[in-house]
């Protein structure tokens, strides 16, 4: 492939496929850089990326006041936070969530929140409620979802930075997939959530979207940490860009064949070649079997709409958001107001959620869709006594046209992320890499390890990423 | 789930929705639901439910006071406010 460096745009030629890691280090003019940046924004609002939001340019820090976006979902100061949805519309959160927080303490720039679907429910951003974003390869298609417009900008905008996105069941990893960018979820509890809009509190991940896996592991460095204000996160090594220069000779790859007969035929080829690649590298490659891959999905859908139903109990049209004048009973109230903010996905999920968790049915769905996900946990557990990492296409499908998404029934729409719901609802780390190309649209690789592995998975992905070589962007 | 029982579960949620709204979603929930019952194939005899992906222990700290969002601060996202309260429907 040939490299980006040879064929950007003149006016951002300086800067063009400089990596994070250069732009720290590297003496870069910053006010020159942020004007480049700027001229950039009007173009990457119009393809349905971002809401660029007022930043002062920085160069304190060891950041030296590199750019960030975040999900429409993840709270910043005084920033419009609406998480897709108009039931948020206005709404300028009054404090920092952690990582936000982590990112300007450590010299940052947060320059935009990216679109998403509204409250992160669907996989292919067109669940929006404001736009949705354009895949740069081909604008006819989506960037996947829910992190979409982070997904896109990655790849769009041609001067380093790193986007935050976030994972319930595979909202990072699937939009990345599809436009061709690399996206970690780490370990369930390895990112504070403060400050995240909540969809599913077992299952929320914040991760970094980036172009490149040593990006991604950067940006994880920046975010990741124990949090006073987050009780499920954990002490972590941290250090996940460091010595990412290892080979593969001791490393094992579980290949699970199952994730290869569920995806397209093109997109199980461009996976195996990868495959291929990683094996030539000198990584051991084993079959596994995964028993459970068939019954994640559905219980995936059960537990998360459960815990997003009671999540979404807080808006209501009172203290933030959209709101009319108080009159009538608090139920009257509640429910018009609900009835006009609500998208039509999250009046389903809510509805679903609210359902499942019934008394009469709460065993049938709820507490048997936990149940499941125990033998999903133990599934993988299993495999990885036996390998550092699995090796799977990330979506089965390459990004499809907007069109088509918006004439699929709710069910097909879910279906986007079965190759996805199995390890997020296992809360296991995961990077997607694109691979090659199947009908000129990006195909992505993805390396699943075992909670608090993602070392594994990021020296894996790194390896294969050099043999690779770069990418050409499309111009956007 | 018949239309009334869409009634029953959206007034628990406390969302308005059109007649139009209540009979996309009865054909949606029927397909949902048919879908989840694949699950009841799986043997889950003796196996405890997930609640979380890893173990969380329950930590506790100190119970001491520290500084908190101020209250003009929390009141600057609403109209609907009166002397230093947030307003809202009526209980009764």
């Amino acid at each position: 492939m040939v490299s980006s460096r040879d064929r950007a745009p003149g006016d951002i030629l300086k800067y063009s496929g400089m990596s994070v890691s250069e732009f720290m280090k590297k003496d870069v003019d910053i006010e020159d850089f942020y004007g480049k940046l700027k001229n950039r924004l009007k173009k990457m609002e119009k393809m349905g990326y971002i809401r660029p939001v007022d930043y002062n340019i920085s160069e304190k820090g060891k950041l030296g006041g590199l750019p960030f976006t975040l999900k429409d979902s993840i709270c910043s100061k005084n920033d419009p936070t609406y998480a897709g949805s108009k039931i948020l519309e206005g709404y300028k959160p009054p404090f920092d969530a952690t990582v936000a927080k982590k990112i300007k303490e450590a010299g940052g720039v947060i320059f935009a929140k990216t679109h998403q679907d509204e409250f992160a429910f669907g996989t292919a951003s067109t669940n929006c409620a404001f736009t949705t974003p354009k895949n740069p390869w081909d604008t006819e298609r989506c960037c996947g979802g829910s992190s979409g417009g982070a997904a896109g900008l990655s790849v769009a905008l041609d001067l380093p930075h790193i986007n935050l996105g976030e994972s319930t069941g595979g909202s990072i990893s699937e939009p990345v997939s599809f436009t061709g960018a690399v996206g970690l979820t780490p370990t369930y509890g390895t990112v504070s959530r403060y400050g995240l809009i909540s969809f599913a509190n077992s299952l929320d991940k914040i991760g970094p979207i980036t172009r490149s896996v040593e990006d991604a592991a950067i940006g994880l460095d920046i975010i990741s940490g124990k949090d006073p204000m987050d009780q499920t996160t954990v002490d972590t090594e941290g250090n996940y860009a460091k010595d990412l220069d290892g080979d593969l000779k001791d490393t094992k790859i579980g290949i699970p064949e199952g994730y290869f007969k569920i995806s397209g035929e093109g997109v199980s080829e461009t996976v195996k070649e990868a495959v291929k690649v990683l094996e030539d590298l000198g990584a051991d490659i084993q079959k596994v079997e995964l028993e459970m891959t068939e019954a994640a999905l559905p219980a995936y859908y059960i537990i998360a709409p459960a815990e997003a139903s009671t999540n979404l109990a807080k808006y209501c049209g009172m203290r933030y958001g959209m709101e009319e004048d108080p009159e009538g009973s608090f139920r009257e109230y509640f429910s018009k107001i609900r009835g006009k903010g609500f998208g039509d996905e999250v009046k389903r999920r809510v509805i679903l959620g609210t359902y499942t968790r019934m008394a009469g049915y709460r065993d049938k769905y709820y507490l048997k869709a936990l149940k499941v996900r125990k033998k999903i946990i133990n599934d993988f557990k299993s495999a990885f006594k036996e390998v550092d990492v699995l090796a799977a296409p990330t979506a089965p499908i390459v990004a499809p046209c907007i069109d088509e998404i918006e004439g699929m029934s709710p069910v097909e729409q879910y279906k986007l992320d079965k190759l996805t719901a199995p390890i997020n609802l296992a809360g296991m780390p995961q990077i997607s890499v694109p691979c090659g190309f199947h009908r000129d649209m990006p195909v992505g690789l993805h390396l699943m390890g075992d909670h608090f592995q993602e070392k594994n998975i990021i020296k894996v992905g790194h390896r294969y990423e050099k043999e690779r070589g770069s990418i050409k962007y499309p111009e956007v | 789930m018949e239309n009334e029982e869409i009634e029953k579960v959206a007034s628990m949620a406390s969302i308005d929705l059109t007649e139009e709204e209540k009979q996309k979603l009865e054909g949606d929930m029927e397909n949902i639901l048919d879908w989840f019952s694949r699950l009841d194939e799986i043997d889950t005899e003796d196996v405890d439910p997930a609640f979380q992906p890893i173990e969380i222990k329950n930590e506790m700290r100190e119970d001491k006071v520290e500084k908190c969002l101020e209250r003009e601060k929390a009141l600057e996202n609403t109209k609907n406010k009166e002397d230093g309260f947030f307003k809202g429907p009526s209980t009764g």
